[in-house]
């Protein structure tokens, strides 16, 4: 299989499925045709069979972690559990401690630890960490092209963060993250964030490209009145070229 | 595996239904599928139990009996 010659949201999915079973996107071909939503339902329903099979030892795992300071559990965190077991563990912590314990890491680890974690388990971690460190991670996974793993984060974001991470992003970055974005409202959201020139360059860079119509099919469910307004007089502008 | 017998396996292993479109692929891909996720869920629980022995050698000797306790 091509994964580029998939719709991005199948292909996010498909990613996404890939990682949580430990296989390549092309092992799973079989679920090309299958629709997004589904594909999506599927990756949660492995999502919680996953992290809840090891629940219970990764639970006495997080209660041992009280015995020992921040510094020493970061120091096990990435020379002993590595990336994905330090992703299923963070959701488990208290808040405050893994917060410590991800400014005592390196940036480079943290955004594998980004790739493999559930940001909907870990949001008050999330939400305790520096908006300057969130971009600084957001740097690691633009520079590896991790946008699927953008995707999953900017739903679950501080607005001072997804604002810092926007801003590292180059516009062909921002359309590929949006393409794959989990929240139904983080379009809205992050639009919201962008100030008026940033999204006008935005959209100035991708009309008249083969990516034109899926972003227009991206705002089609943009609430008014900031659909017309991100939109101006391109809705009905110039065709794509070709 | 007959295709009904195979996507029951696979909401075995899903913990709940199997989306539609997906219960309807051939058996062989169903069972693919389950195996996938069960390998997955075997090879978390070895890789937790092999990380919490490693990051035990990371901690003060004294620490280790408390801990060990602390995991059952």
């Amino acid at each position: 299989m091509s994964p580029d010659s998939l719709a991005p949201a199948t292909r996010a999915e498909l990613m996404k499925l890939g990682r949580l079973l430990d296989v390549e996107v092309d092992e799973l071909d079989y679920l090309r045709d299958i629709p997004a939503e589904q594909l999506c339902a599927l990756r949660e329903q492995v999502t919680e069979v996953i992290f809840d099979s090891g629940g219970a030892a990764l639970g006495r795992l997080a209660t041992a972690s009280r015995l020992l300071p921040t510094s020493a559990i970061a120091a096990i965190a990435e020379r002993a559990f590595g990336p994905v077991l330090a992703a299923r563990i963070a959701g488990l912590l208290d808040a405050g401690r893994a917060a410590d314990v991800a400014a005592k890491l390196p940036t480079p680890f943290l955004a594998e630890v980004a790739v493999h974690l559930d940001p909907r388990r870990a949001v008050d971690v999330l939400a305790r960490i520096p908006a300057q460190r969130i971009a600084e991670v957001a740097r690691e996974l633009i520079a590896a092209h991790e946008h699927v793993t953008l995707g999953r984060f900017v739903g679950h974001l501080p607005d001072e963060a997804t604002m810092l991470a926007v801003r590292a992003m180059d516009d062909m970055t921002v359309l590929l993250v949006a393409f794959v974005l989990e929240e139904r409202n983080a379009v809205d959201r992050v639009l919201a964030l962008m100030d008026g020139h940033r999204v006008d360059g935005l959209l100035d860079a991708a009309i008249g490209t083969e990516l034109w119509p899926e972003v227009l099919e991206l705002l089609h469910d943009v609430r008014e009145p900031l659909r017309t307004r991100v939109l101006g007089s391109r809705a009905v502008g110039p065709a794509p070229a070709g | 595996m007959p295709e009904g017998d195979a996507a029951a396996e696979l909401a075995d292993e899903l913990g709940g239904q199997v989306p539609p479109e997906v219960a309807r692929l051939p058996a062989a891909e169903l069972e693919h599928l389950a195996g996938l996720i069960a390998e997955a869920r075997h090879r978390q629980a070895a890789e937790i139990a092999r990380a919490a022995e490693r990051g035990l050698s990371f901690v003060p000797r004294l620490l280790r009996g408390p801990l060990r306790k602390a995991l059952g």
